[in-house]
C-alpha cells in the first residue's frame, strides 16, 4: 500500500502564479475526466477546521489566493458552531483534534439534515488503510493524506465543488 | 553585648543583600528570556508571512532572497522551515530546500559532527527533510549516538534510506534497550516494502518479545503480505500478546491461505486472541468461517460475541441467516440479544 496517495510518481496538475492552470489528474475517483480544465472559486466560502496553526496558514494562503472565502476552527465544537452559523460550501476537516475527534464531527455534521449536503474532504496524518475507508465511509467526499500538496488540494477542491454546481 | 548586637546587624544586611540580589537576578533572567522568547515570536512571524508570500509562486529566486535576509537567524529560520516542511509537499517542498541550503546546510553539516550532544540532535531533527546521499555516512554514525539522537537519525534516515542503510537501523532496533523498541515503529512504517528483508531477518532472531510484538504489528500496519508465512509461523507462540499481534496482522493482511492458522487462533485458550481471530475472520469474510463465527455468538465473552456478529454482518445473506437462526433460539438469551441487534444494524442500513 502506498502510505502517501499523491506521493512521488503521480500525476500532478501544473501550476502558475499560485493558480491551476490545468489538471492532470492522479486517478483518484474524484477526479471527473482526464485533463479537464478545473473551475474558477468564485468566492466559495470554505471552513477549515485544523489544530495545528501552520497548515491553518498554508491552507488559508492557497484557498485565497484561489478565491475562496475562508473561515477556520482550532477544534471539532467550535468548527460544528461555525458551520451551523454560516454554512460553507466545503469543508476541510482534520482527523487528530483537541476534544472532539475528527471522525466524531464528521459524524455530526452527516447528522444534521441541514449541513449533511456540504462535503468534507479529510485532511489527516493517518495513513492507515481503516482510517481512510471508515472516514470515507462516514461521508468524507475524499481523504487527502499529510503532508499536502496544495497544488494537489486546490484540484480537488475545485473539482468537488464543480461536480456539486 | 554591643560586639554581639553588631554581628546580628551584619548578618541580617548580609542576607538581605543576598535575597535582594538573587530576586533580581531571577527578574531580570525572566525578563531577557521572555524578551529572547518575544523575540523568536516576532522574527518567526516576519519570516513566516515572507515564506507565505513566496509559496505558489514561480522559480525559487524569491526563496533564495528570503535566505539572505534570514541566515543570520539560523534558530528561527530552522523552526519555520522545519514546520512547514512537514506540512508541505510536492514543488512548494522544494523551495524550503532551497533556503536551507542557502542559509543553514554549512551549519548543519558542522551539527552534525560536532561533539556537543545538543546540537547533533538538532541537527538529526532535520535529515529527514534536508540531508541529501553526501550526508549519509555522518548519520549512520549518528546511530552509534545515545538512544536519543540514534532515534532521531534512524526515524530521519527512514524518510529516504539508502540500500545501506535499510540493515543499519535494523541493526539499531535489535542492539536497542527495548524501552526505546516502540520508537521504531514509525521508523519501519516509514520505510513501507522496503522493510521487508529487514523485518524477514529480525523475526528469524530471538528478540525481546515486544521487539517481536512491534514487527508483526508493522507487517499488518504497512501491509507486506510477502511476510504472511513469517508472522503465521508464531501463531503456536507460547506469549499471548504474540499470538494476538499475529491474529490482528493475519486480519490486516487478508490473505485466504491464512484461513486454517486464524480458524486454529479462533480456538486459542486466552479470550483476547480469540476475539481478535474472530475479528479478522469477519474482515476475511470467507464463508469457510460462517460456522465458527456462529459458534463465537455463543461465547461467555462480550467482545467475541460482538466480533462475530460484526463478521457474520461483513458476510451478506449467509451472515444475516446465521444471526437469525441465533436471534431465533432460546438455550442462550446473550446470543440471541448479540444477533438480535445485529440485525437490526442490518435493518437500518438496509442490508435485511
Amino acid at each position: 500500500m502506498d502510505s502517501k496517495p499523491n506521493g512521488p510518481g503521480s500525476r500532478v496538475p501544473q501550476e502558475k502564479n499560485g493558480d491551476i492552470i490545468g489538471s492532470s489528474p492522479d486517478g483518484r475517483s474524484t477526479m471527473p475526466g482526464p485533463n479537464r480544465a478545473v473551475p474558477p472559486a468564485a468566492g466559495k466560502s470554505i471552513l477549515v477546521i485544523d489544530d495545528d496553526q501552520t497548515n491553518q496558514n498554508i491552507i488559508r494562503h492557497f484557498l485565497e489566493k484561489n478565491g475562496f472565502a475562508v473561515a477556520s476552527a482550532g477544534d471539532g465544537e467550535e468548527g460544528l458552531r461555525q458551520a451551523r452559523d454560516k454554512p460553507p460550501a466545503l469543508i476541510l476537516l482534520d482527523l487528530m483534534l483537541p476534544g472532539m475527534s475528527g471522525f466524531q464531527v464528521l459524524s455530526r455534521l452527516k447528522q444534521d439534515a441541514a449541513l449533511a449536503p456540504i462535503p468534507v474532504v479529510i485532511l489527516s496524518s493517518l495513513t492507515q488503510e481503516d482510517d481512510m475507508m471508515k472516514a470515507l465511509t462516514s461521508g468524507a467526499a475524499d481523504y487527502i493524506t499529510k503532508p499536502l500538496s496544495p497544488v494537489v488540494l486546490m484540484t480537488k477542491i475545485k473539482l468537488l465543488l464543480a461536480g456539486r454546481s | 553585648m554591643k560586639l554581639y548586637s553588631s554581628l546580628v546587624l551584619v548578618s541580617f544586611l548580609g542576607l538581605l543583600v543576598i535575597t535582594v540580589g538573587l530576586f533580581l537576578t531571577i527578574i531580570i533572567r525572566r525578563a531577557i528570556v521572555q524578551y529572547r522568547e518575544r523575540e523568536f515570536a516576532v522574527r518567526y512571524r516576519e519570516i513566516e508571512v515572507e515564506l507565505l508570500k513566496l509559496l505558489g509562486e514561480p522559480g525559487v529566486d524569491r526563496a533564495l532572497a528570503l535566505a539572505d535576509r534570514y541566515a543570520k537567524f539560523p534558530h528561527v529560520l530552522t523552526d519555520v522551515l522545519l514546520n512547514y516542511a512537514r506540512s508541505l509537499w510536492g514543488g512548494e517542498r522544494a523551495k524550503l530546500s532551497a533556503i536551507f541550503d542557502r542559509a543553514l546546510r554549512p551549519r548543519f553539516r558542522s551539527d552534525l559532527s560536532s561533539r556537543r550532544i545538543v546540537r547533533r540532535l538538532r541537527a538529526a531533527r532535520l535529515i529527514g527533510f534536508f540531508a541529501d546521499q553526501a550526508d549519509e555516512a555522518v548519520i549512520q554514525g549518528l546511530l552509534r549516538d545515545p538512544p536519543i539522537v540514534r532515534l532521531a537519525a534512524a526515524n530521519a534516515i527512514a524518510q529516504s534510506p539508502s540500500t545501506e542503510a535499510v540493515p543499519i537501523i535494523f541493526r539499531a532496533f535489535e542492539t536497542d534497550d527495548v524501552a526505546n523498541a516502540h520508537a521504531y515503529k514509525n521508523v519501519f512504517f516509514s520505510l513501507q516494502l522496503r522493510a521487508e528483508n529487514g523485518i524477514r531477518e529480525a523475526l528469524r532472531k530471538s528478540l525481546e518479545l515486544e521487539k517481536i510484538e512491534i514487527l508483526i504489528e508493522i507487517v499488518g500496519a504497512i501491509p507486506i503480505i510477502a511476510l504472511a508465512e513469517d508472522v503465521a509461523a508464531f501463531a503456536g507462540h507460547s506469549d499471548k500478546e504474540i499470538r494476538l499481534r499475529v491474529a490482528q496482522t493475519l486480519g490486516s493482511l487478508r490473505l485466504p491461505d491464512m484461513l486454517p492458522v486464524l480458524l486454529r487462533l479462533a480456538r486459542d485458550e486466552a479470550w483476547e486472541v480469540v476475539a481478535q481471530a474472530i475479528k479478522s475472520l469477519g474482515r476475511l469474510g470467507r464463508s469457510e468461517a460462517l460456522d465458527v463465527l456462529t459458534q463465537a455468538l455463543f461465547s461467555r465473552q462480550w467482545h467475541v460475541r460482538y466480533n462475530a456478529r460484526e463478521g457474520l454482518l461483513n458476510m451478506g445473506e449467509a451472515g444475516i441467516a446465521r444471526l437469525e437462526q441465533v436471534a431465533g433460539q432460546t438455550l442462550d438469551r446473550y446470543a440471541a440479544d448479540m444477533a438480535a441487534m445485529g440485525l437490526v444494524d442490518a435493518a437500518s442500513k438496509g442490508g435485511a
